[in-house]
């Protein structure tokens, strides 16, 4: 017996032992020096002297000596992981949630010839000609010579997607091949309606080029503005905004388009009520939201540093709420701060949301039992999204926060150890 | 009988090594939908799915004129969550590698911004010529109308979710720069003749980009640089000389086979 327990306490001696020596010499060290040899040796973005995030760029470092194998992806979560999910570090580059609304048009060729404006009248007229006898070389050079001539628009608008009580404005910019800036004449301009409602006519923008508000000035650039009315479906989806010019140099008749989407509901507000606290070393900012229609909402929302006049944080929060007042608690996680150097008073800006047009109850997502029943559903023949009114809400931190008020801990969870643990 | 129980063990820890796991692949535009999750309906992917890997492959096969945000029978999303509920539930010991093409990239990366993901084993996405980013084609209206052409927009690629919220999930980027002739004239910068540089390279803005590691990317979203010799790979655009569909030698889901069978050669990660 006395045996039998001293062989015990010698297995359980040596596996101590073997623990502290795999502790010691274990990959994982090797890999965590790896990566700060890395992040020593990598310029940072911002706040040179301060530790930073590695950016896309440096990543590609890692991964054009590594590949896509366990090894670099453990190192690119271990990177990423620092933070959760749900709230991220922000910069001033990250110009698609700097300006959450907007997005850049490009400019693009008016064509006038109807053969090449869509893709079936431009096989047909490239099958035609090639039955005229003409090469593949000698129809190249001929669409090309016709492109090298055509005029081009640049139609910008100041949101990709517009919200009750909110007004797109649009302008459009004409310019011959080489840039010149051309004068046109406004024939005709309207707003249609979604696919799902007809396509048709269902507004008349106000527009002008001579000075008038939103226009800025008289330069050949008209301005387009519209509202939405009311919260009419026919105003739901992806409108057009349609307009049909004159070129006056060439006395050439053209029609210019521009989509962008459209949520006439007000089917949650975000209220100017907002709660601030730290808790475990991150500040937490509540947002008061007004919900009229159940549904999953999508919501997010940045911070900045007022001191600095740094972006710092972006932060998404999801949960299917019911009509009423709720509470939302945007998260700004501690070590974000820290790791950029930023103390302060605070302002949350870009207060955004938007729900899905499910075809069945959001709450199914977490049964698994509904599995078929998703797969299965009637689709919608409707618009896909509704959004939460645009709003230029801002709250800014009651107080001063000092660096180290808030904690410096990397974000943990039983889901990151378990993705750690599988690379 | 303790040499069969020895051969047993190292069985299962053989079949474990690669136990659950899988690769998923995700069509784009124009891709029909089907039933079963096993076969490459309408053989939307050609000889570009036969990928040199060890792993079984599922499809996501639904109606690609179809919004691929939306959800219902035969849409993206609801396609895709069927998949990776059956294939690559970590809680199941699955994990799976995906591969998209096209606007299965937009489909791909809008299911992982919007839902709860962590539930899900996806190692990396490997993304041919995405489409996330929209194109100008549906812009000026170049498609037929369709749900999937109005998706397409630039302002409803890039304004309708966050593209950084990508969960930790890594995105290789592979981006062809072969426009074809007759579509070149539309599209802004490099292009594969159906998307631009902007969105095949994960670019945050869109715009006139020559080089695919011009501008600035949505977290989570990295160049695949050219490993395979045959994939014409051409460094100083940091992208492929290839088309946007196909299947050809011209073809960008070509590349991303010779990508895949040079990334596995090389113990780079693809299995």
């Amino acid at each position: 017996m006395k045996k039998n327990v001293l062989i015990a306490i010698a297995i359980i001696v040596l596996i101590f032992l073997g623990i502290i020596v795999y502790l010691i010499l274990s990959p994982s060290e090797e890999k965590k020096e790896d990566s700060t040899s890395i992040r020593k040796r990598l310029p940072f973005e911002f706040f040179e002297d301060k530790p930073q995030f590695l950016t896309p760029q440096q990543i590609e470092e890692i991964i054009k000596e590594k590949g896509l194998s366990d090894e670099a992806l453990r190192e690119i979560y271990q990177e990423y992981s620092q933070y959760p999910d749900f709230s991220r570090p922000l910069d001033k580059k990250m110009l698609d949630l700097i300006n959450p609304w907007y997005v850049d048009a490009q400019p693009l060729p008016i064509i006038l010839n109807p053969n090449l404006k869509n893709e079936k009248a431009l096989q047909e007229f490239i099958d035609k000609l090639k039955k005229e006898g003409k090469s593949e070389e000698e129809i190249k050079e001929l669409i090309e010579q016709e492109f090298k001539k055509y005029p081009q628009f640049l139609f910008q608008l100041n949101r990709h997607t517009i919200t009750y009580g909110d007004t797109i404005i649009g302008t459009l910019k004409i310019t011959d091949n080489k840039g010149n800036p051309l004068s046109y004449d406004v024939l005709e301009a309207g707003i249609y309606s979604d696919k799902h409602f007809g396509n048709t006519r269902v507004a008349t923008p106000e527009f002008n080029d001579a000075g008038i508000a939103p226009d800025e000035k008289k330069d050949q650039v008209y301005t387009f503005s519209w509202k939405i009315p009311s919260q009419d479906k026919k105003y739901w989806g992806n409108l057009s905004l349609k307009v049909k010019v004159r070129i006056v140099e060439t006395g050439q008749e053209v029609e210019l388009e521009r989509g962008f989407y459209s949520s006439p509901f007000v089917v949650a507000e975000f209220m100017n009520q907002f709660d601030e606290e730290l808790k475990d070393g991150h500040l937490i900012i509540t947002a008061y939201l007004d919900v009229k229609k159940e549904c999953e909402y999508h919501l997010q929302a940045n911070l900045f540093s007022v001191e600095y006049d740094e972006p710092t944080h972006w932060v998404y929060y999801k949960k299917i709420l019911s009509p009423g007042t709720h509470k939302i608690p945007f998260t700004f996680w501690g070590k974000i701060f820290r790791d950029k150097g930023v103390e302060g008073h605070f302002v949350l800006k870009d207060l955004r949301g938007f729900c899905e047009n499910l075809p069945f109850p959001a709450s199914w997502f977490d049964d698994p039992t509904k599995v078929d029943q998703i797969v299965n559903a009637k689709p919608k023949d409707e618009p896909l999204f509704f959004y939460i009114p645009y709003t230029d809400i801002t709250y800014k931190t009651q107080r001063y926060y000092r660096m180290n008020e808030f904690s410096d801990k990397e974000w943990d969870s039983p889901e990151k150890r378990e993705k750690l643990g599988s690379l | 009988m303790r040499k069969l129980l020895f051969f047993g063990v190292a069985l299962f820890a053989t079949l474990n090594l690669f136990a659950g796991e899988s690769v998923i692949f995700v069509h784009g535009r124009g891709g029909s939908c089907g039933t079963d999750y096993n076969t490459d309906a309408g053989n939307y992917w050609g000889s570009s799915k036969n990928i040199n890997t060890s792993l079984p492959r599922y499809f996501v096969h639904y109606d690609g004129y179809s919004d691929p945000r939306t959800w219902g029978s035969c849409r993206a999303q609801s396609k895709l969550y069927q998949v990776l509920e059956a294939k690559c539930l970590k809680s199941q010991g699955n994990y799976c590698y995906i591969i998209c093409h096209s606007a299965g990239c937009y489909a791909t990366e809008y299911f992982i911004s919007t839902r709860d993901v962590s539930r899900y084993g996806i190692k990396f996405v490997f993304n041919s010529s995405s489409a996330a980013g929209g194109s100008e084609l549906a812009n000026l209206k170049f498609w037929a109308s369709g749900d999937m052409d109005s998706a397409l927009k630039t302002g409803n690629a890039r304004g309708s979710y966050n593209h950084n919220n990508m969960k930790g999930i890594p995105f290789w980027m592979l981006a062809g720069y072969k426009g074809w002739w007759y579509t070149a004239w539309y599209l802004p910068g490099e292009d594969d003749g159906a998307v631009s540089f902007h969105s095949t390279c994960g670019i945050n803005t869109t715009g006139s980009y020559s080089n695919c590691a011009s501008g600035y990317r949505y977290s989570y979203h990295y160049i695949w640089t050219g490993r395979s010799s045959y994939s014409s790979w051409n460094s100083s655009k940091n992208g492929y000389y290839r088309q946007h569909s196909g299947d050809g030698s011209d073809a960008i889901n070509t590349a991303m086979n010779q990508e895949w069978s040079a990334c596995r050669s090389l113990g780079l990660g693809c299995k």
